[in-house]
């Protein structure tokens, strides 16, 4: 699964601009987090098409970088992610970036961006 | 509802820790989002439990602080969050920062949280989307 991380200018607008992009394509949205840093707007999101995602970005002259995650299906219960964080911990991952994918009755899907990905996969798969 | 942004060093098992003061206390996390600030990690997140949370950062001594937040519904399609940004922006809101809360697979929606410069302003023109 690959998040894309789209670097835009932080005003009034931006985040709808990107939609809109997004939007006018199809593309669905399955996933989003934004932050702010030095003025500048970063919003991550993993959408339900990778092919035309990078396509349409491209066209629009975002500046968009694009790397690999590892989703992962967790009970929605107290504890789960720190089990989870913990195990990752303890074999020396570094976690860059975690949010949510989903939420089902009982189960959460989460996102996880880390330092060794091969590493990872083995212990959370 | 609040969300929870706490500061934490950039180093390994520090998600791990949080959640665990969480987890100990059986606060749920509704909605999670990380990044990273220069040598700083941003851990945020929104629980079933706007009060203990609360309490358990202040007694876990970490910096954090929090923020009013304006959950929508939305249909899950292309062109919601679109719509609902636009309508922000029309209305000179700047959204500050957007998350997702969970999916209902069911009604086919998608919960989201964001955090705007003005929240009162982005209650009034989200009212149709507000949950």
């Amino acid at each position: 699964m690959r998040q894309f991380e789209v670097v835009i200018e932080n005003r009034i607008g931006a985040l709808a601009d990107v939609c809109e992009v997004l939007s006018q394509a199809k593309v669905n949205i399955k996933a989003i987090t934004t932050e702010l840093k030095d003025g500048i707007g970063i919003i991550r999101f993993v959408a339900d098409d990778e092919e035309i995602t990078r396509s349409i970005l491209k066209d629009a002259q975002l500046d968009f970088s694009e790397y690999e995650i590892v989703p992962v299906r967790l009970l929605d219960k107290p504890g789960e992610l720190a089990r989870l964080a913990r195990g990752l911990a303890n074999i020396g991952i570094d976690i860059e970036s975690v949010h949510m994918l989903s939420k089902d009755s009982g189960t959460t899907e989460i996102a996880f961006k880390v330092d060794n990905l091969g590493e990872a996969k083995k212990i959370l798969s | 509802m609040k969300q929870f942004d706490v500061v934490v060093e950039n180093k390994t098992g520090v998600i791990g820790e949080l959640c665990d003061a969480l987890s100990k206390n059986a606060i749920n996390i509704k909605a999670i989002a990380s990044e990273l600030r220069g040598g700083t990690g941003i851990v945020k997140f929104v629980t079933e439990d706007d009060t203990t949370t609360e309490n358990v950062l202040r007694k876990s001594n970490l910096e954090f602080t929090t923020h009013d937040i304006t959950p929508v519904k939305l249909i899950d399609r292309p062109g919601e969050l679109a719509k609902v940004a636009k309508l922000l922006s029309r209305s000179r809101v700047d959204i500050e920062s957007v998350f997702i809360l969970g999916r209902d697979h069911q009604n086919n929606e998608t919960h989201v949280a964001l955090k705007t410069n003005d929240i009162n302003r982005a209650n009034e023109v989200l009212r149709s989307y507000v949950m």
